[in-house]
Order: C-alpha cells, then structure tokens, then sequence
C-alpha cells in the first residue's frame, strides 16, 4: 500500500513536471534550427545551427536594444517604486489615520483596472503631455497598477517588525523623521528589496502598456520578440532565439536573488 | 500598533502614492468616462470632438457583440483562475509530502514558467497548436483524429485559455506552498492521531488552516485572469473573426486600429465596471459579516 502511494505520487509529480518543461524545451530547440529544420510533430530538429541567434542578435530586428531598453525600463519602474511606496507602506502599517484609509480603498480599486482600460485614457493624456513614446509613459503606468501589490507587500513586512525598536527610540527623544529614517529604513530593507525584485520581475516582462504607449524609439524585449509575429509568418527559430537572449537577465536576477522574489510570494501567502 | 503622532507627517509620508493616484488614476477615470461620450479620435483635433450621449454604449452592444465580449471575458476569467488554483493545490499538497531537498529541486523547475516571456510562450504555444509541426496535433492524429490549426477554429478561446493555465499554474503553487509550509506540523500528528487521513484530513484540517490565503490568492488571481491580454494578443488577436475578442482585445483594437476613442473608451468603462462592482460588492459582503 505504502509503495503503490509512493509510486502514484511519483508518476503524478513527473506528469506535472513534463507538463511544465516540455514547451520549455521545445522552445529551447526551436532556437537552435533553421524555418525549414523545424520538428514536425514530436522530433529533434532536422539542422542545428546558431543561425537564429546572429539573427537575433546582429540582424535588423536585433534584439540586444531591446534587452538594454527592458533593464532601463525595469530601473525606472524600481525608481518610481522607491518614492512611493517606501513611505506610503510606513504610514499604512504604523500610523493608520484618515489618509491611510483613503489610500487603502483606492488601492483596492486600482487593483482591479485592467491595463487596457486605464491604457486607453494614458495614451491620450501622455499624448498632450508629450510622453508618449518615452519610457515615461509605460513606467508611470506600470507603477501606478503595481501600487497596492507593493504596498500591501511592504506594510505586511513591516507589520512584522516589532514596534519597540521606535518606542525606544522615542523615549530617547528621537524625532519622527529621525526615527523613520535612522531606526525604521535599515529594518525595512529586506522588505523593500522583495517588492524591488517583484518589481523587476513585472516590468523586464510587460507588455501592455509599453504596446500601447511606445511605438518605436522605445521598444523593450517582449515588444522585439513580438516583433517577429508578423501577420503573414512568424520567424519562430529567431523569436525564440531573440527569447533565450531575452531572458538571460531574468535568469541573473533570479538567480541572485530568487531567494527574494519566493519570500515575496511567501508573504502573500500569511495575508 | 498605533504610535502617537501628528496627523500632517501622514499626509507627507503619503504623499508620492496621492500623487500618482490623482495624476495617473483617477484623472484617468474620469477622461475615459468622458471620452466614452464622445465622438472622437486620437488623429483629429479636441475641439472637433462631439457629444454623442449613449450612441457608443448602443453602438457597442448592437454592433460589436458586447454581450458576446462579456461573456468571453468572464469565462476566460473564472475558468482560468479556477484551474490553476485546483492544479496548484493539488501540486502543492502533493509536494509538500516528499523531503526539503527534493521540494527545491521542483520549485526551481516549476518556476521556470514564470521567467520566461510571456509574449515568447504565447507564440512558442501557437507553434505547438499549429496544424503541421505543433505537437498537440500530433498526439491527436495518433489517437485517430484529425489535427487542426486550432487557434484559427472557433475554440481558439479555450487554447489560449489552456496557454495562461500553463503559464500561471506555478505562480499558484508557489504561495500556496509557502502557506502549506507555515502550518504547525503538530497539527497534521494530532490529526492523524485522532484517525484522520486522506481527503479527510485535507477537507477538515489542512483546508480551513490555508482557506483564508486560498481565498485571497483566488481572488488576485481571478483579477489578473481578468486583466489578461498578452497571451491573447499574440496567440490570436482575437480571432478568428471575434472567436476570441474579450473586452481587453476590443477596446484595444477599437483604439489602436480603428482610431475610435468614443467606441475604445465605452469598451473600457464597461471592462473597468466590473471589478469595482466586484470590489464594492464583496467590501459590503465583508462589512456586513464583521
């Protein structure tokens, strides 16, 4: 009884884990042939070669600018997110009055709005402020849909830190700033660092905003990669050529710091 | 937790988060609800914009299928929120049974999903629905049907949905892991003391432990499910025809194709009612219970 548990329980888990991996790998493959190479069906592919990638890397639909634009873009975003939820979270976890009720409900309201809805005004209104096709655009969009998610995130960490540590520093006649800037932001950092990463993570993937927004002179990795779908074919073995080039950064990032990303996901896990 | 304070200091400490919600959120509410009045477009000139009243509402809902758009949103919506949430609590109770080691080892291949773009998996997973070379027909010609080019069929909606399910099972499993992990473990002896095992003792002890971050993943989620476009977008377009037009697609071919801001911005409002409808409605439900 014992083994056959054990058994079942094994054939399940390499069920899910092919489920997962075998788009993965056929995407990997894809990479390494030519159009007329591709696999029919289940197959390895008929020519392997790095065509694709100098493709992807020297041609006209280059994707390394894509790739600089994406970090930039995932730079600013962190910027953005830095001044204003480092101290919005404070306030909601520590000093609760009348404006961190009033944040709180439009946080919840901005969670709900799809990019595309709230897309459609931006594109007018960064239109007349003559944003549009900057980074601007996308990255204060992005920022203001990714607001509740940061702060919900940061106030939970900070809840968690206990209150003492500011009493103490009260009764030794600190100041409220010196007591936020000088005892709290040091405790803070690791928390702050989740939701950087989390961050991250949003902004080098999105699509969105940055379809709608900025056509051309500003175009991340995920709009290059789309690129190579164009109505009548699509390159495949150079998309997901571009795509491995494309998500190198993530994998350096996740792999400093995936230990972040997985707490992030672990303290939406105790709301 | 409260500690004594002026009130002023809030406000300042708030201030970036007011100003991005004045500037970026709620100026925007109110143009699109004005431009869905409207007769305009972003290529000719503000002052030649009219007031047309309802007639994009009535244009949208005659003409463009709105109901149909509706329904496509929320089926793509709860089915694929409702599957991964099922696929990633089965996954992560099934994990959460074999040793630490080997629980990393699967949590850093699970998460691979989630690095990759998902502009990239969405056109990886057109390739493998696709009639010659794809996979996916392969298996079906094996088992004596015959193979199609799906996503051009009028069940493309349900392909795409199959694509976000892949793409966002891991996303599930990894929180709901992580609350897996931070029960008492003393809990599971206690109950299996008392005699309770399998379905059991998930259906009495395990669930109603997690239910509460259950709840709220399901429900950010469903939210996000409901925002979806990029899987769309690149797999189908919303087609064919309108096989796969959820309001997201609507609205943005309304304005990025046709140049139509009044019909763009009607779509919009309609697909931004409905989570702050939600939203009221379950802040009402939780009002009433405390």
């Amino acid at each position: 009884m014992q083994y056959l548990k054990t058994t079942l329980k094994l054939i399940a888990l390499i069920v899910v884990v092919l489920w997962t991996l075998i788009p993965v790998i056929w995407f990997f493959m894809m990479a390494f042939t030519t159009y007329g190479g591709l696999p029919r069906g289940i197959g390895l592919p008929k020519i392997l070669t790095l065509d694709s990638f100098r493709e992807a890397i020297g041609g006209i639909y280059s994707v390394l600018p894509g790739i600089k634009d994406s970090l930039i873009f995932s730079l600013v975003c962190i910027l953005l997110v830095l001044l204003t939820c480092f101290t919005s979270s404070y306030a909601c976890s520590r000093i609760r009055g009348t404006y961190s009720t009033i944040v709180y409900y439009f946080l919840v309201l901005i969670r709900g709005v799809p990019f595309v809805g709230i897309g459609i005004p931006y594109f007018i209104m960064f239109k007349n402020w003559g944003l549009l096709d900057t980074i601007w655009a996308p990255a204060l969009g992005l920022t203001t849909i990714g607001l509740p998610m940061n702060i919900w995130i940061l106030t939970q960490f900070i809840d968690g830190i206990p209150t003492e540590f500011e009493e103490a520093a009260e009764v030794d006649g600190a100041s409220f700033f010196a007591k936020y800037f000088k005892i709290m932001l040091p405790l803070m950092l690791p928390g702050v660092f989740t939701i950087l990463i989390l961050t991250y993570f949003g902004a080098y993937n999105h699509y969105v905003l940055c379809l709608m927004l900025s056509r051309g002179t500003f175009s991340p990795v995920s709009v290059k990669v789309a690129g190579f779908a164009t109505e009548l074919t699509v390159r495949w073995p150079e998309m997901a050529a571009a795509s491995v080039i494309g998500v190198i950064p993530m994998i350096i990032i996740f792999v400093i710091f995936g230990k972040y990303l997985l707490k992030g996901f672990a303290s939406l896990a105790t709301g | 937790m409260r500690i004594s304070t002026v009130r002023n200091e809030e406000f300042l400490f708030h201030l970036g988060v007011f100003i991005f919600v004045i500037l970026f959120f709620i100026y925007p509410m109110f143009s699109i609800i004005r431009y869905s009045f409207l007769k305009a477009s972003p290529e000719i000139p503000v002052d030649q914009w009219k007031f047309v009243g309802f007639r994009n509402f009535r244009r949208v809902a005659i003409e463009g299928h709105l109901g149909a758009a509706i329904y496509k949103t929320i089926v793509y919506a709860v089915v694929g929120s409702a599957v991964p949430m099922i696929f990633a609590m089965l996954f992560a109770l099934l994990v959460n049974s074999f040793a630490p080691r080997f629980r990393r080892i699967i949590n850093s291949i699970l998460i691979i999903p989630m690095l990759i773009l998902p502009v990239a998996a969405g056109i990886a997973w057109s390739f493998f629905l696709s009639e010659h070379y794809g996979w996916f027909n392969f298996f079906i010609s094996k088992l004596g049907f015959k193979g199609k080019p799906w996503l051009m069929t009028r069940y493309s909606l349900w392909f795409v949905i199959l694509t976000d399910i892949w793409g966002w099972t891991p996303w599930c499993y990894i929180i709901l892991l992580a609350a897996l992990q931070q029960l008492p473990p003393i809990i599971f002896d206690a109950a299996s003391i008392d005699g309770a095992a399998g379905f059991n003792k998930f259906r009495f002890v395990t669930f109603p432990m997690i239910k509460k971050v259950f709840l709220t993943v399901f429900t950010l989620k469903l939210i996000d499910t409901y925002k979806a476009f990029d899987y769309l977008w690149v797999m189908t377009g919303g087609g064919p025809g309108s096989a796969s037009t959820t309001l997201n697609i609507a609205a943005y071919k309304q304005l990025m194709y046709y140049r139509d801001l009044g019909t763009a911005g009607a779509y919009g409002v309609i697909s931004i009612i409905f989570p702050i409808v939600a939203t009221l409605i379950l802040f009402l439900f939780i009002a009433r219970k405390e």
